[in-house]
């Protein structure tokens, strides 16, 4: 979709105000993007890349081959928050997420599903189901919690506490033992949690190794049961054709309801009238927007300290923001395979998603050495199959391969040498669960924080624009002064993957923080 | 097999809480039996002539947040408590510089200035917001905790009390306080300092007697330890008590026998009786049956419920909840009787020695020093808290010569061999101790007369702590107030009526505190207020 296009094609729509700007055409911006058009505002999104939908755009991997986004976590989607912009009507639809099989180092290869675990001993598989149904059970209130503005803390009126009311009863309800069970696991370590319920090694790395992306930490740390709770009660469908499919369809609503789109445009500043600390616009390298509004989904810290003059904000907002840590921690290696034939499961199952840790001790070892700046030993694979049309030709797929723990500058840098070294553990692990496939790659390109911070415009090259650690998440995303989307600065709001729910949850933030912007 | 008469209350163990519930109930005319396995009281607040002439604080060796009403209450100092405030805290580096901040902050501004003039001039501000906090929170440790799942009215006022004091302070106050909840102890301290001379062994007090590292989020909160003093400022609240720490047992149990309480030491229990559900005396290690009306356990909950008492009086429940319950031992500890003072060779002296001497030389040292251990390995290059109490006190060593202990992260129970293999390797853990020290110390093989090594699984075989976890029990957010240990039973009873749990395994946990102790007598005499 070219500039131009959505101007031409626009049936006339009453659009009311001044313009809304939206800055980043990622998920975040173009969800944003729609519910601000849907409720009759002029929009206009801007973001610096040719091509929109950030990580989730289709990226091509060699001739007949593409990727259709770069996450491999797709199930995560804010499907209530975003049914109100009637993406089926530009054809989209969901689907049951893929069972995550999972083979380790010396162990049987088992299939995660939705509700039953396959390929584990009867009492491990008892255990999932009970476990699930716990989910189930408490999944409702965390639902609830991602999919909500975060509380007021802070100097709460009555408003704010008769809300925090309403979820200390929601909490209530669900009764003493599961209200006490999660209360007691939420800070637990994810470990700590799998181990009080399975004892297959190569399951609870299955069910640990998801988290992981977007944070510096193993499974050993204080936080990542939240994490695992959060994706688990979270899990159930995700986009037809991927977070591209996704991606095309807010596109096209978007285009539906006359939003205007300017790609290969970098925002450089955003215009504020400073008597009233109101914005007016944006700057962007050659020219400038006026808006009423600015929606920001670009990185949190870029936008109240790269975009904004100095001293616009109190001084401990600020200050708060230089705090945030983004660096980013996975990289991805995105292989275009002729035959994935090795990859199917038994009876033929066609294997979507792998995760190759054979135990947490994989994890923990891979997040060791990202505190000290260097590359796993053995790298922990998350990978996405795409097979056939329109990824690959019939019999081909496109394989998008996150491996975490990976620094952000490498280990001394990404010169050639440690690029091709990444690669080459990351093809061994893929040749071990499927001998030969190495001699069938014939493209493929290789994603490091670096890379993901230029190729992107993410500062860091974090996926999430920002660590998913207990203190940088929900209350304090990105800080407690800007967590509900609202900024001191009138008129300009943050609505991206920096801010609550944020992370691999698509949608909540775009749409939490334009419904923000719209009650203003 | 002698039965004897009933006694209003028998505590099983000697240990500084138990010491402390028996003198509160003795005060309050009720007739106390404390009995101890070992032939010193104590437990593991303890101090032993080990070897002769010197004598060792086996195990804890600073007192840190004694109750002050609690030292009110039994007269403590009357009967023999004395305590010397640690004056400095020092860092040797390898390189040959050193950091010590002092009693006094103007030489502890000049000492930081020189690594760092920016983190100088901020450490009274820092000091200043956590002991601000610090006195926001020490009230949660000398009351019982509310349970959030009761209605009952009186516990939801004060849970709303509490709920409202925490709201009384500034925006500042709330995100300090959501950070030091959340954050690693470095990150943190990342937001204001920029020394890593100060950050490592700053960072290092969140992660004491855990089994954590300091970059593991969750551990910045352990850092108001420092700060919950009744004086302001980090120093005054620590110190040496006289005579080693034991010697603060010791005084609670001159009080407690003062009161009217018995005590009687080399007296192990076996069992503690159970009838219809109702606790109603116990069984020593030689046979004997003693009754009371009340039977308080003064040791930790998994060597309370399933070495006394046994699974099968206990309900499903609770024993699941029990076996998730984390212990998980980390430290190590070694004892030294030294033949004359240790040089540091870059600061050699020893007036900043009257402290704490920290080995934390970097972050990364600290943090790689927790990833040994997290593989079932002593750390090879340890995290090392040094005192040399002899300085400042001159009844536990010959005149010249000095105690020098040293509490040792990481030594994990869980050992890849399996636990019960650490003695074959705590000669190992020793010469590692002293390797390392010698780095900084090049003569201190020449001076060492005797040496004393406690490894996790030593502590849990000499001072029944199970698997040698100093607290009772970790201290992670999920093991504390109204979890500790276990919700439902953080308020001292226990599901054998009569039974009541006095250590650190209850709130508000482990540490020289006495308030496990003091708050268990009050909910047993029903002075506690609420629903006690």
């Amino acid at each position: 979709m070219r500039p131009g296009d959505a101007r031409d094609e626009r049936r006339v729509r009453v659009t009311s105000g001044a313009p809304v700007l939206v800055l980043g055409a990622d998920l975040e911006g173009l969800a944003a993007a729609a519910t601000l058009a849907e409720a009759g505002r002029s929009v206009h999104v801007i973001d610096s890349r040719e091509r929109p939908g950030g990580l989730a755009g289709r990226v091509p991997v060699a001739e007949g081959y593409s990727a259709p986004g770069l996450l491999t976590e797709c199930a995560l989607v804010q499907r209530a928050l975003l049914a109100d912009l009637q993406l089926d009507r530009a054809g989209f639809a969901w689907r049951d997420e893929p069972p995550v099989l999972h083979v380790g180092r010396n162990a049987p290869l088992m299939a995660i599903r939705h509700d039953r675990v396959d390929g584990v001993a009867s009492a491990d598989a008892e255990a999932y189901r009970e476990w699930r149904a716990y989910i189930r059970r408490v999944g409702g209130f965390i639902a609830g919690i991602l999919g909500d503005t975060p509380p007021v803390v802070d100097e709460p009126g009555l408003k704010d506490v008769l809300e925090l009311a309403m979820r200390g009863l929601r909490l209530r309800s669900l009764g003493d033992s599961d209200m006490m069970e999660l209360l007691r696991i939420v800070t637990l370590p994810a470990r700590d949690w799998l181990d009080e319920h399975f004892s297959s090694p190569a399951l609870k790395a299955g069910l640990a190794a998801p988290v992981l992306s977007g944070t510096i930490v193993g499974p050993r740390a204080a936080g990542t049961t939240a994490l695992l709770l959060m994706r688990e009660a979270a899990r159930g469908a995700e986009p037809v054709g991927g977070l591209a499919g996704l991606a095309d369809a807010l596109l096209s609503r978007c285009e539906e309801l006359g939003v205007t789109l300017h790609l290969g445009d970098r925002p450089t500043n955003i215009l504020v009238e400073p008597g009233e600390r109101r914005v007016t616009g944006v700057a962007l390298g050659d020219g400038q927007l006026q808006g009423a509004m600015v929606v920001s989904a670009m990185d949190p810290a870029e936008t109240v300290l790269g975009l904004l003059d100095p001293g616009l904000l109190p001084h401990h907002v600020e200050t708060e923001m230089t705090g945030w840590r983004r660096r980013g921690d996975t990289a991805i290696q995105l292989l275009a395979c002729s035959s994935v034939a090795g990859f199917d499961g038994e009876g033929g199952e066609q294997i979507e998603r792998l995760i190759t840790a054979g135990s947490e001790v994989e994890l923990e070892r891979a997040a060791d050495a990202l505190k000290y700046g260097a590359l796993p030993d053995e790298p922990c694979l998350d990978v996405r199959i795409w097979r056939g049309q329109p990824h690959a030709p019939v019999g081909g797929a496109t394989l998008v391969v996150h491996v975490h723990g990976v620094p952000h500058g490498g280990e001394t840098g990404w010169n050639d040498e440690a690029r091709t070294r990444l690669r080459d553990r990351v093809v061994d692990v893929l040749e071990s669960v499927s001998p030969g496939v190495r001699g069938q790659i014939i493209g493929e390109s290789l994603l490091t924080p670096c890379d993901l911070e230029r190729d992107f415009a993410m500062p860091g090259g974090h996926l999430y624009h920002g660590e998913l650690g207990l203190d940088q998440l929900w209350l304090q995303r990105p800080s407690i002064a800007l967590s509900r989307y609202e900024t001191p600065i009138a008129g300009l709001f943050l609505a991206g993957a920096g801010s609550h729910p944020g992370g691999p949850y698509f949608g909540g933030a775009g749409v939490l923080g334009a419904r923000r912007a719209l009650r203003d | 097999m002698a039965v004897s008469a009933r006694y209003d209350a028998i505590v099983v163990g000697g240990g500084h809480n138990g010491l402390t519930c028996a003198a509160y109930l003795a005060k309050a005319g009720k007739r106390v039996l404390v009995l101890e396995r070992r032939h010193v009281l104590g437990g593991a607040a303890v101090s032993e002539e080990v070897f002769p002439g010197f004598t060792y604080s086996v195990c804890s060796y600073v007192v840190s947040l004694l109750r002050p009403w609690i030292i009110r209450d039994l007269e403590l100092s009357r009967f023999g408590l004395e305590m010397i405030p640690l004056e400095s805290s020092f860092l040797p580096l390898p390189d040959g510089r050193s950091m010590c901040r002092w009693a006094d902050p103007a030489l502890t501004r000049d000492e930081v200035s020189r690594f760092s003039r920016h983190d100088a001039e901020l450490m009274p501000e820092f000091s200043k917001a956590m002991s601000k906090i610090g006195r926001f929170v020490r009230p949660i440790i000398d009351s019982p905790v509310p349970v959030p799942t009761s209605m009952n009215p009186s516990e939801l006022v004060r849970l709303l009390k509490l709920g409202r004091h925490f709201q009384d302070a500034s925006v500042d106050m709330m995100e300090l306080r959501l950070k030091l909840l959340t954050m690693s102890a470095v990150d943190f301290l990342d937001e204001w300092f920029e020394a890593e001379e100060l950050k490592a062994p700053m960072s290092v007090s969140g992660i004491i007697g855990t089994f954590l590292g300091v970059r593991s989020p969750g551990t910045a909160y352990v850092l108001l330890h420092h700060y919950m003093g009744e004086i302001d400022g980090a120093f005054r609240s620590w110190g040496f008590s006289r005579g080693g720490t034991g010697g603060v047992s010791n005084a609670i149990a001159n009080a407690a026998r003062h009161f009217g309480a018995e005590i009687r030491t080399e007296a192990g229990v076996r069992e503690i009786l159970v009838k219809g559900g109702r606790a109603t005396g116990v069984v020593l290690e030689n046979g004997d049956e003693l009754r009371a009306a009340h039977v308080v356990s003064g040791c930790d909950p998994r060597r309370t419920f399933l070495g006394f008492v046994g699974a099968e009086h206990l309900p499903q429940e609770f024993v699941t909840a029990l076996s998730r319950y984390r212990f998980r031992g980390s430290s190590g500890k070694v004892n030294l009787a030294l033949d004359g003072l240790p040089e540091f060779t870059c600061r050699p002296g020893d007036a900043h020695l009257r402290g704490d001497i920290a080995i934390a030389p970097s972050i990364d040292y600290l943090e790689r020093a927790y990833d040994e251990a997290k593989y079932g390995s002593f750390s090879r290059r340890p995290y090392i808290n040094i005192v040399l109490p002899s300085l400042v006190d001159s009844t536990i060593a010959p005149p010249g010569k000095h105690v020098m202990s040293c509490f040792v992260q990481y030594a994990p129970y869980e050992i890849s061999e399996g636990a019960e293999h650490w003695p074959e390797k705590r000669d190992a853990f020793g010469e590692t101790v002293i390797d390392t020290i010698e780095e900084y110390v090049p003569n201190i093989r020449d001076l060492i007369l005797h040496k004393q090594v406690l490894t996790p699984w030593d502590m849990e075989q000499e001072f029944g702590l199970s698997e040698g976890n100093i607290f009772h029990g970790e201290l992670t957010l999920d093991q504390l107030a109204f979890q500790r240990p276990m919700s439902g039973w953080a308020r001292y009873r226990t599901p054998v009526r009569n039974l009541w749990l006095a250590g650190s395994g209850t709130h508000p946990g482990g540490g020289v505190m006495g308030s496990p102790g003091a708050l268990c007598a009050r909910a047993m005499l029903g002075t506690n207020g609420g629903s006690g």
